[in-house]
């Protein structure tokens, strides 16, 4: 098929666009176009004056002075300054002064504000600071001068000032009691005051129905203005106003918009369908807006006015869906195979962006059959070569969920994507690694071959930022497997011994990750080993945590493994997780190491030092707590997502720990198990002393259950339960290229949804039910200990 | 869905709102500014944050430039590295227009700040980014009313990155083969990960619509066929292009053809990863006569024909922080200490190929050191380089990369192409201390 299939469909587009187009063809820039310098002024003259008469019959009376237009001689225009700001007076200011607080909405703290003044230094008579009401009114006062000269130089003094209002207004300074001098000096024909007019207005306009109101009927004259651009820009200040009893007004300048002959005003007028639907989706709906948006997507000539007309539909039929069967239907009519197809070749008129939002549409549609796809594919290929990486991936995108059904092609996808993805995680900035980075995670953990050649891609720069550090870590993880072990495991040691604190501990945490889903763990234990005697007390915390969980993964490492931390001295080990795994290993493996008695006996002498504070989430200590606990703890909480359990976990495990050496040693330990339980049994903390209690009841019942209760026999993890279902990777496939992926969650309508972890306790053994009578414990809430299920 | 911003804020270096556009009124500058400089306070340095951040209800992503924070809010599940790419060419835009960005330019030009924000982003999708094209909608003070007043360009052209009517007095075109090499050298010596990342950068000045041809050296354009050749080729991992190349008849006939954008552009970045013999080699060896003196010697090669020379190669070496009264000899070039960077960074500005310079430095260590003293940052020793008239693509062919630039117009002037080769050093490490 090739790339010749691409060509001609393109081709094909060009003309069924002049097709499309039909009527449209003389579209664009008509007259307005090739406005000539030379001619202004008359044209000028000309058009205020038709303005003028224009505006007066369809103006309400108060509104007249937006009327005041360069036509007027100076004297007039005087006059009615005068008449209507004494009028204005009267209207806005009460109203100004109620508003004041909510009337900046911009909200710079006034210390802002004070702090820094407009840095500019326009030629402005007053150098004073711009500190507030004196400035302000100095400027309403030149502004007034202004408004109604037509001295040649006029326009740049007025630049002057509305930049000066403009900067003001940014910093936080409340400049609305200018807004009709503002007004009537942007009765010209200058763009640049136009604009800088229309911004101050859309600011001030929505804290103010008043003002609102008398802006309104200004951008409405000025949608009738012959520059396009004016035009364009009137409409967008207009739509932009989120006044909501105001959405009237916005129907019929949108109506021109959308038919308007030039593209730019097309394009805005898009945009601005779907802004009053967002106001007003009763006002937009009646006005028949998205049929009209729906025509233009699919005629207009413009390719941006195409864009957003579909990027208002997408979202404005998904959001009527739930109400109106019409919609569904037109939304499902987007997802159809003529608007895809003609959206596929128009697609080279695209900008950039557009591509982006096409792309997105695409990779939803269902294709027919597998020529469908394959044509799509055909024509979607180069995309892989562009220098946008939102538009590579958005087509990544498109080609893992058309070939999701067919198994060997998908693969073929996988290995035809990996090139340009990598290129794109090692140029560009570093936050696009980022976001591409999760991307690369999600498609390794669905085709874990599909880099483990190109591993060395992820090894760390030594001036990456730690969030791009960190996923490459991640990514280091996921690829390994027998082949490169090796390597990426040297290389990680490395990053234990060079970079900072932070990615040194995930870097150890990484090796155990890589040790735990290997078979042949050889080289990686002793490399742990080695850690534990780095002596820098980080490395040694996370290897000791790694160590335990490689000990109930791998029970027969044990013998090599006790023999180093045997050698440990627990002084050493600060942390409260290094602390707890250390005294998890004496516990457990203290028939291995000789001194395990004492070394807890030592510890419990500083009992009162042992109070930790640290918040572990649930399942973490699920997976290193003993069973009984497990059992306690299950029992007490409502839900299990909400729990996180806290403080004494250093105590909790030298309980436990104690008993067990207790059970095997018993000699030498009954001096540390007497003291560990007198001071658990006073401890204040709930759960210390419950604990303590359920041994002391254990031991006095029955020994022999109390050893099979502690030391039960011992199983092998296979799997621990941090790692995600499948379900919930495949739910966030669906949603490639959006958040969910960089969260890792789902994500629906902006708020995160937690799917309920996946607690899976089949490696927790209960207590045989017949024990339960001993967690009967002497306090008020014994009640609520019985365990309710099984 | 696609997803949408809700509001673009442009941040100054402690959080605060310098300018903000609200597109889709659901997320408030107050709000925002809370949520940022408090995670700015929290984490010290931003650097370390991820650029994606979930808080109550708002997804925020933000990139910093200078001192100045770029920030989207957004309610929807919008798309990360779109939205993420899209504030860089915000920054792209700006510094076309400001020179720099920085929270001057911003504060001397709010008016021009708003324009742009406007034109790039519509009630938070994005539109137009090309600088070029923008200033077709932007009507600063340097564009007055007598000179521009077309309507907008872009959008009834279908060439959309190339205004009409553009014209010059001498039509002349640069076209600049840069190759940055990637190295990373493990302790023992072993050279870890090599590639190189090319770019073809091309500046034009040329009038009317012109087509332009650009033929690549045969191999190149047969490997990328997939077609295997006799001898070394070159493996060109990855090609893209520019949005102006047809890409269609790049793949039928393997020639570059494109009308482009005035100004400068990336016609075409590729990468290759190719076993690279590091140009420039650097060995150290440290000696700690005691625990307050430490000795550093340093050799550095280079390792490439005699006839090409590195210019501007900067050696940074990392040396203990806190290192005192250095003396440094060197056999070439000037050394300084840069305390900031805890480094000691090594200047020649001229490395004919094949020869080998020498530097021997002393330094005093305090000889008392804090008991909690932090964790010694071991960084690699970090090498610039150019070599102008080299590639190292180029040099496996032992044939120049690009054979022909054609410019043709209809008005039939002559256009000057000019051709430069330079290699350089990107992220060139080696980890010898």
């Amino acid at each position: 098929m090739g790339m010749g299939g691409g060509e001609t469909t393109k081709s094909g587009g060009g003309r069924a666009g002049n097709r499309w187009g039909g009527g449209g063809g003389g579209r664009g820039c008509s007259g307005v176009g090739e406005r000539q310098p030379g001619g202004r002024d008359d044209r000028e003259g000309e058009g205020a004056g038709e303005t003028t008469g224009g505006c007066g019959s369809t103006s309400r009376g108060e509104l007249r002075l937006i009327c005041v237009s360069p036509h007027c001689t100076p004297n007039l225009a005087e006059s009615i300054v005068d008449q209507i700001s004494s009028s204005e007076d009267q209207i806005v200011k009460p109203s100004l002064r109620s508003s004041q607080h909510r009337l900046n909405p911009n909200s710079i703290q006034q210390t802002n504000a004070i702090m820094a003044p407009p840095a500019q230094s326009y030629k402005s008579p007053s150098p004073s600071q711009p500190s507030g009401k004196g400035e302000v009114s100095d400027l309403k006062l030149q502004l007034r001068q202004l408004a109604g000269s037509r001295a040649p130089g006029t326009d740049d003094s007025k630049r002057d000032l509305f930049k000066k209002v403009i900067s003001y207004m940014t910093v936080g300074i409340d400049v609305s009691s200018l807004f009709s001098e503002m007004v009537m000096c942007s009765a010209t024909s200058d763009i640049v005051l136009k604009k800088m007019c229309y911004l101050y207005v859309g600011n001030y306009a929505k804290g103010n129905p008043d003002l609102a109101l008398l802006t309104i009927n200004f951008l409405q004259k000025d949608c009738r203005d012959e520059d396009p651009m004016i035009r364009g820009l009137a409409l967008r200040s207009l739509c932009s106003l989120r006044v909501a009893n105001l959405v009237e007004y916005l129907v019929g300048p949108l109506g021109l918009g959308l038919k308007d002959s030039n593209g730019y005003v097309r394009m805005v007028a898009a945009i601005g369908a779907f802004k009053l639907y967002h106001i007003s989706a009763a006002t937009c709906v009646d006005a028949d807006f998205p049929s009209m948006l729906k025509s233009l997507m699919l005629h207009d000539s413009d390719s941006q006015v195409v864009a957003n007309c579909l990027s208002a539909l997408q979202e404005i039929w998904s959001l009527e869906a739930s109400s109106s069967e019409e919609a569904s239907k037109e939304r499902e009519a987007l997802l159809s195979k003529p608007v895809i197809y003609y959206l596929l070749n128009r697609f080279k008129d695209f900008n950039e962006w557009a591509q982006c939002l096409v792309l997105d549409l695409v990779s939803k549609y269902v294709p027919s059959d597998s020529n469908d796809i394959f044509d799509i594919m055909n024509l979607l290929e180069d995309r892989l070569q562009h220098a946008n990486g939102a538009v590579v991936l958005a087509t990544v995108k498109v080609f893992l969920h058309m070939t999701l059904s067919m198994t060997d092609v998908h693969q073929q996808v996988y290995e035809r994507i990996k090139a340009p993805l990598l290129t794109l995680v090692s140029s560009g900035s570093q936050e696009q690694s980022y976001a591409l980075l999760n991307h690369l995670h999600l498609l390794v953990m669905r085709a874990p071959m599909l880099f483990s050649s190109d591993y060395k891609h992820f090894y760390c720069q030594y001036n990456e930022p730690s969030y791009v550090k960190k996923l490459k870590l991640d990514m280091l993880t996921a690829v390994a497997n027998e082949n490169n072990t090796y390597e990426i495991v040297t290389e990680l040691c490395e990053y234990v011994a060079n970079v900072d604190v932070a990615i040194a501990r995930e870097s150890v945490r990484a090796v155990g990750k890589i040790a735990l889903q290997q078979y042949d763990v050889n080289a990686i234990v002793d490399r742990l080993l080695q850690f534990l005697e780095m002596e820098k007390g980080y490395v040694t915390a996370e290897a000791l945590v790694l160590v335990k969980d490689l000990l109930r993964k791998y029970p027969q490492w044990s013998q090599d493994c006790i023999a180093v931390v045997g050698n440990i001295s627990s002084r050493n080990v600060q942390e409260p997780k290094a602390k707890a795994a250390l005294i998890w290993m004496l516990g457990e493996y203290c028939q291995d190491m000789v001194d395990a008695p004492y070394v807890l006996e030592n510890l419990i002498e500083n009992w009162d030092d042992e109070h930790s504070a640290e918040t572990l989430p649930f399942m973490e200590v699920a997976n290193m707590v003993d069973i009984v606990f497990v059992h306690l703890v299950k029992a007490r909480v409502k839900s299990w997502e909400e729990l996180a359990f806290s403080k004494n976990i250093v105590r909790l495990h030298l309980l436990t720990a104690v008993l067990k050496c207790f059970l095997k040693r018993p000699p030498e330990t009954q001096k540390a198990l007497g003291a560990a339980l007198a001071a658990g049994l006073s401890d204040s903390h709930q759960d210390v002393h419950d604990r303590a209690l359920l041994y002391y009841r254990l031991l006095q019942y029955n020994v022999s259950i109390a050893d099979s209760v502690v030391n039960p026999p011992k199983q092998a993890v296979s799997v621990f339960t941090d790692t995600q279902n499948s379900e919930i990777k495949d739910r966030i496939f669906d949603e490639f290229n959006s958040l969910s992926v960089v969260y890792q969650k789902l994500v629906t309508k902006g708020a995160l949804i937690f799917l309920s972890l996946n607690i899976s306790i089949r490696h927790l053994v209960f207590i045989p039910l017949q024990f339960t009578h001993l967690l009967h414990l002497d306090h008020s809430s014994s009640s609520t200990l019985f365990l309710g299920t099984g | 869905m696609a997803g949408a911003a809700s509001a673009l804020f442009l941040l100054d270096i402690k959080g605060r709102v310098l300018v903000w556009r609200d597109f889709r009124g659901d997320v408030s500058a107050a709000q925002a500014e809370r949520f940022f400089t408090k995670l700015i306070e929290k984490e010290g340095d931003p650097e370390s944050h991820d650029p994606v951040v979930y808080d109550n209800g708002v997804t925020y992503m933000f990139i910093q430039h200078n001192n100045v924070y770029l920030m989207t809010a957004s309610r929807q599940n919008c798309n990360a590295a779109s939205l993420l790419l899209f504030l860089h060419r915000v920054v792209d835009v700006f510094k076309h227009y400001f020179e720099e960005l920085e929270e001057e330019s911003l504060r001397d030009n709010f008016v021009v700040v708003y324009e742009l924000l406007d034109e790039m982003m519509d009630f938070g999708y994005p539109q137009y980014t090309e600088a070029k094209i923008l200033s077709e909608f932007i009507k600063t003070d340097a564009y007055r009313m007598e000179v521009t007043q077309r309507p907008p360009m872009a959008v009834t052209n279908a060439v959309s990155w190339r205004s009409e009517g553009i014209r010059y007095k001498k039509n002349e075109v640069f076209l600049d083969v840069v190759e940055s090499v990637n190295i990373l050298v493990n302790t023992n010596g072993q050279i870890i990960r090599s590639d190189v990342v090319g770019a073809l950068k091309m500046r034009t000045y040329l009038s009317g619509m012109p087509e332009c041809k650009l033929g690549l050296n045969d191999r190149v354009l047969l490997e990328a066929q997939g077609r295997t050749t006799k001898g070394k080729a070159i493996d060109l991992d990855d090609i893209k292009f520019h949005q102006c190349v047809r890409l269609a008849r790049f793949e039928n006939d393997r020639t570059i053809s494109f009308i482009p954008p005035d100004g400068s552009f990336d016609l075409m970045t590729y990468r290759l990863s190719t076993q690279v013999k590091p140009l420039v080699w650097v060995e150290a060896q440290v000696e700690r006569h005691s625990r307050s003196r430490i000795e550093i010697m340093v050799k550095a090669r280079s390792q490439f024909k005699e006839r090409s020379t590195a210019t501007n190669v900067e050696i940074e070496l990392p040396v203990p922080a806190d290192s005192t009264n250095p003396t440094i000899r060197t056999s070439m070039g000037s050394a300084n200490y840069a305390p900031e960077n805890d480094a000691l960074v090594w200047k020649i500005k001229s490395f004919p190929g094949g020869k080998e310079y020498m530097l021997r430095a002393e330094f005093s260590l305090p000889s008392i050191t804090a008991e909690e003293a932090a964790p010694e940052r071991k960084a690699p020793i970090r090498v610039k380089f150019e070599i102008p008239y080299f590639t190292v693509s180029g040099i496996q062919l032992l044939l120049m990369f690009v054979r022909y630039l054609k410019i043709i117009e209809k008005s039939g002037y002559q256009a000057l192409p000019w051709v430069r080769y330079i290699t350089m050093a990107g992220e060139y490490e080696l980890r010898l201390i």
